[in-house]
Formats: structure tokens, C-alpha cells, sequence
């Protein structure tokens, strides 16, 4: 026997959380997106030409990274990081303190961000970051007696290393607007960009992914040699990408991007070897976004080295940031559309046993659908707006994914009401 | 089947036995379900070092039913889940 699997002991109860944990930080994902986008309706005059500050743009990106991304990570790891590290987690009241902190501190420093309100920012980046701290103490923890799936803990050393690194950049820049501390901010604001999207949240999808897509589609989990490979590049390519930001070197930072596509190729190769090799045959919708996603990741790196070598003019930085945020909203809400109503059913089969209710039977098809069109339709318009200046455009597209939001909303609404019925009538 | 069986299989008068122990994630929960299209009658006995919860829903999803045996992981020793297709 593995020696990691004897500490995985005890029965499911004992390694499993109950499901009210991880589902409440998926049901505040959930609202946070549909926040979000109306926050970036209402902030549509300011995307095309944003170029950072305060306003809504700001609000809008930090109600969907934090809200959307940090807390359906926080909710996916806690639940899912144990099947890579053969180790529960077992703080339900500590998980619970920073999921109120962390909603908290999100809706107040998003407050701040909109209104352009420093005290606001400071007291809502200071409780966001405690919450931060907390579940990095949590992850550590549960990363450092290794695991089963060394690959998949390597990208969650790395994931909380950038965590770490972002939040000191996120309320340094927050220090900054009061008490200057950089020389010049727009470097630490990119810098703490990179680190959120393509470090974190970009590690913990990489590593994730050797979990979730070989789970989901039932296949073989693709060997640590490739898998650390891609890391090492992914790892190169954002040191790269950050020495070039903070040096103002633009060959470097182009530099960095082409390491990260190496390592985007790999991941993709190692992931369409994967799916051949399959027993799902049908795989669903969420994969019709994991593909789209898998499309949109190189693109983002793409448009970042145009960006850093200025061949996009002035709607550079806004068209990668696009890219770059359609990215990962797509991974994880495909994530999120397989995981909810598998959690729910692995719940009610430990609760049930007989009959429990099945991952279709919890999944209700017509809100996805809406939502993948709705979400689809939003990044095209929000890239054909930017590009052509065009704030109605922009509108529409907001407009398009905050309907897509309430249908998710209503996807995930649906799968809670069918659990908790086929919990009752058991 | 994409998925080759290749853990330990046999077959006793209880039913057909299947060892995934040393197995990392997912590896067992593939075995399983490859053992399981191969099985035309009677139950099949999984010997596991943990309780595969995440089998479950995969198990709901094909029509097969589970109960654990026996559980003596706490001791350091395995788990024992017996699968059975329909409801009995």
C-alpha cells in the first residue's frame, strides 16, 4: 500500500466535509457573478479606455476574481485537494470564519473600488486578506504531507506561493494610493494581475485539471514526467513575465509568454491524450466550455506578448485582461456546472444508499444551455466593443453575461432544491 | 473500453473480487467501472484501502448499488465494498 494512503484513513464522514461548506463558497460564487456583471454593465462607458484606477471596471474585475475565482477555488480545494493529497480537512468552523470573512472583505473592498473609497478598499483588502491567510494556512498544511498525485501538489505549492506574493502586491497597491510605495503602480498592478490569474488561480487550474478532467471523463490520470514539465515551463515563464514587468524589460515579458505557451502546449497535449483515451463517450456541455477555455488560455498569452511588445495600441492591456478573465470565468464555470450536482449526488449516496439520485437527475440542462450562449455571446461582444470603442456593444455584453449569470444561478438553485428533496423523500 | 483492466481480479463463490489498493486517484474508480462492464451475473466485492465516495454517483449513474462490507481502515487494514446491479 502507497504510504500516502494509510494516513488517508477513517470513513468518508470523517475525510469528507459536509457538503454545506464547500457548497456555500459555490453558492457566493455564484452570486458574486451575477454581481459582477451588473457592476460591469454599469461601468460599460469606462472598458474600452481603461487603463487602471478606480470605478466600477475596477469593482467589477475584483467582484469576479475574488468572488468568482478565489472563492470557487477555495470551495473546489477543500472539497477536491484531498483526492490528490490522500488528506482531509478537518476546520469546518475555520473554513466557515473565512468563508464569512472572505465575503465580507470582497463586498467591502468592492465598495470601495467602485466608489473609489481608500478606507473602504483598506478595511475590505485587509479582511480579504486575513480570510486569505487562513485558508493558505489551511492549504500548506494539507500540501506538505505530499500525496498520492505528486504533480497536482507541485502546482498547489506553486498556487500558494503566488497567493501569497498577489495578496502583499494587492494591499501594498491599496497602500499605495494613500501612502505612495512604488515608483511606478502600474507595474505592481500588472504584477499582481499575473500573479492572480496565470500564478494561482492559473496553477491551481493546470493542477486541477489531472484531477478533474480525468474524473469527469474517466480516464488515466497523465504521468508526472509531462505534467511537471508543463509546470516547470509555466513556473519559468511567469518568473520571466514578472522580472520583465518590475525591470521594464518588454523582451522579457514577451519572453515569458512564449515559455508559458510551451507549457500551455504541453497541458493541452496532455489533456486531448487524455480524452481519446476515455471510457465517457458523451461528455456534455461543461466540456464544450473546458475546450472553448482551452482555446482562450493561449490566446491570452498571445495577446499578452503583443501587448508587451506594443502591437495592439492602446486597447492592448484591456483586450489581454479580457482574455485573460474569459479564460478562467469559462474553466471554472464548466468546472462548476460537473462538480455541483457530483458532490451532491456522492452526499446523497453516503446518506442514502439505495437509489440515491444520479449526476443527470441533479443537473437541470436548460439553464446550462442558456448560460453557455449567454456566456458566449458576452466575450465576443466585450472583445468587439473593445476593439471598435463601442460602448453599446459593450452594454450588450454585459448584458449577456449577467443573463447567463441568472442562469447559472437558476442551474444551481435547482441542483440544491433536487438534493435536499431527494434527501427528505429518502 | 479505453481503459484496460489490469488490477488483480478473481472470482470466488461470494462473487467477483477486484484489489485496487495500491492504486492512486483515479486509478480504482477506473478499474472498478472497467470491471464492471465485464461482469454479466452476481455481485462484485472491491477490496480498497478508504471508501471510494467518488465512485458513488458513477455507480447511481449505471444502475449499481453498494453497501461496505467491512471497514477496517481505521486499524490500517481495508475496506471492503460489495456492488451489486438494481436494488435488492
Amino acid at each position: 500500500m502507497a504510504s500516502g494512503a494509510t494516513a488517508f484513513l477513517g470513513s468518508a464522514t470523517e475525510r469528507l466535509l459536509p457538503l454545506s461548506l464547500p457548497f456555500r463558497f459555490f453558492a457566493a460564487a455564484v452570486v458574486f457573478h451575477m454581481v459582477a456583471w451588473a457592476v460591469l454593465l454599469l461601468g460599460a462607458d469606462d472598458l474600452a479606455d481603461y487603463t487602471g484606477g478606480g470605478g466600477p471596471v475596477l469593482a467589477a474585475v475584483h467582484l469576479l476574481t475574488l468572488g468568482v475565482f478565489v472563492m470557487t477555488a477555495m470551495g473546489a480545494s477543500l472539497q477536491l485537494l484531498p483526492v490528490a493529497t490522500l488528506q482531509g480537512f478537518a476546520a469546518p468552523r475555520l473554513i466557515a470564519a473565512i468563508w464569512w470573512l472572505f465575503n465580507l472583505g470582497t463586498m467591502v473592498l468592492a465598495v470601495g473600488m467602485y466608489f473609489f473609497w481608500h478606507q473602504a478598499m483598506a478595511a475590505g483588502g485587509a479582511l480579504a486578506g486575513l480570510a486569505i491567510l487562513l485558508y493558505l494556512w489551511l492549504l500548506l498544511g494539507n500540501l506538505r504531507r505530499g500525496g498520492a498525485l505528486t504533480a497536482v501538489v507541485a502546482h498547489g505549492w506553486l498556487a500558494a506561493a503566488a497567493l501569497l506574493g498577489l495578496l502583499v502586491l494587492g494591499l501594498a497597491l491599496i497602500v499605495n494610493q494613500e501612502h505612495p510605495i512604488f515608483a511606478d503602480a502600474q507595474r505592481g498592478a500588472v504584477s499582481h494581475m499575473l500573479l492572480a490569474a496565470y500564478g494561482f488561480m492559473g496553477f491551481l487550474a493546470l493542477g486541477f485539471s489531472y484531477v478533474l478532467v480525468p474524473m469527469f471523463a474517466l480516464t488515466q490520470v497523465p504521468g508526472p514526467k509531462w505534467t511537471l514539465a508543463s509546470l516547470s515551463c509555466a513556473g519559468l515563464g511567469l518568473a520571466l513575465g514578472l522580472l520583465g514587468v518590475w525591470l521594464g524589460r518588454d523582451l522579457w515579458i514577451a519572453a515569458g509568454g512564449v515559455v508559458g505557451l510551451c507549457a500551455v502546449a504541453i497541458h493541452l497535449g496532455l489533456m486531448v491524450q487524455a480524452l481519446r483515451q476515455r471510457m465517457r463517450k458523451r461528455l456534455g456541455p461543461a466540456f464544450i466550455l473546458i475546450r472553448l477555455a482551452w482555446g482562450l488560455l493561449p490566446l491570452s498569452l498571445v495577446l499578452g506578448i503583443a501587448w508587451a511588445l506594443d502591437l495592439l495600441g492602446e486597447r492592448g492591456g484591456v483586450s489581454f485582461t479580457l482574455a485573460l478573465l474569459a479564460w478562467l470565468l469559462t474553466l471554472l464555470m464548466a468546472m462548476l456546472q460537473r462538480i455541483v450536482p457530483f458532490l451532491a449526488s456522492m452526499h446523497a449516496a453516503i446518506a442514502i444508499k439505495r437509489r440515491p439520485p444520479t449526476v443527470p437527475a441533479l443537473t437541470a440542462q436548460t439553464p446550462l444551455s442558456i448560460h453557455l450562449y449567454c456566456h458566449g455571446a458576452a466575450i465576443i461582444l466585450l472583445g468587439a466593443g473593445i476593439i471598435w470603442s463601442q460602448t453599446l456593444i459593450i452594454g450588450l455584453g454585459a448584458l449577456a453575461g449577467f443573463a447567463g449569470a441568472l442562469a447559472f444561478a437558476w442551474f444551481f438553485l435547482a441542483a440544491v432544491l433536487k438534493y435536499r428533496a431527494a434527501l427528505a423523500s429518502a | 473500453m479505453a481503459v484496460e483492466l489490469t488490477a488483480p481480479h478473481w472470482q470466488a463463490d461470494d462473487g467477483s473480487h477486484i484489489d485496487v489498493r495500491d492504486l492512486p486517484p483515479p486509478e480504482p474508480m477506473l478499474q472498478i467501472l472497467a470491471m464492471l462492464e465485464t461482469v454479466t451475473a452476481g455481485d462484485v466485492i472491491v477490496h480498497h484501502h478508504r471508501e471510494p465516495v467518488y465512485l458513488y454517483p458513477e455507480l447511481a449513474e449505471r444502475g449499481w448499488s453498494h453497501e461496505v462490507m467491512e471497514d477496517q481502515t481505521a486499524d490500517g487494514g481495508e475496506l471492503r465494498l460489495r456492488i451489486w446491479r438494481g436494488a435488492r
